[in-house]
């Protein structure tokens, strides 16, 4: 191994136990469990209602765990997706905000500059979490 | 009887995450301030506006430094 190898960080995260995780990504694989359970066990509750033919109500209650799992892994992404989503807007009322206290003070140039300067730290943040964004669907080989 | 139980059960466990994916991003929305967090949920930093005077501009670079190195930094409502 040479000197430049050990200074360069790895390119990956490495694995960690779902304890170790911060609150939020716990509750959310928590959650997902559970919304996933409640579509699995609603298919089962539809398809007794409907009027089906017992081999397609067979096949439909041997998916349901399926689709309770396809829900589950599906959660995590979904959600990640809806909170980048709800932090970009949440970004662009901060800097909403911040325009208007420039605005409201023209002549005042170190406000002006420190704005830029907080702006700039906001869009790299942005760009940084949307980038990182899909990193979850690659597989840790390719990240 | 017990198919309406089966009904509300799932229902709820259908309902109840979805909820709880609001009002999270509710109270992000509302939130007057911004943090900025690393990967283990330390605060790196706080953005706000009413603070904008008082903020430096060495630690916004070094700052920025520091979300170019490392990778999981978060831009979060306080």
């Amino acid at each position: 191994m040479s000197a430049s190898d050990e200074t360069k960080e790895p390119n990956f995260e490495p694995r960690r136990l779902s304890s170790e995780l911060p609150t939020v990504a716990r509750r959310k694989g928590a959650l997902s469990k559970i919304s996933g359970a409640g579509v699995g066990s609603f298919t089962v509750w539809l398809v007794n209602q409907l009027h089906w033919t017992a081999d397609w109500k067979l096949f439909a209650m041997a998916a349901a765990p399926w689709i309770a799992i396809t829900i589950s892994w599906l959660g995590p992404i979904l959600t990640d997706v809806v909170y980048f989503i709800g932090g970009y807007i949440r970004a662009q009322f901060f800097l909403h905000e911040l325009d208007k206290l420039a605005d409201a003070s023209p002549d005042d140039e170190v406000i002006k500059a420190k704005a830029r300067e907080v702006r700039r730290t906001i869009a790299k943040l942005l760009a940084d979490s949307a980038k990182r964004g899909w990193a979850r669907a690659v597989p840790r080989s390719r990240r | 009887m017990l198919e309406h139980v089966v009904l509300l059960v799932s229902l709820l466990a259908m309902i109840y995450p979805v909820v709880r994916v609001i009002l999270h991003l509710i109270r992000e929305l509302r939130a007057k301030k911004l943090v900025v967090t690393d990967r283990d949920g330390n605060v790196l930093a706080e953005l706000s506006t009413e603070r904008v005077q008082q903020t430096d501009l060495k630690d916004l670079e070094r700052l920025r430094e520091r979300v170019g190195r490392d990778k999981g930094t978060e831009l979060r409502a306080a």
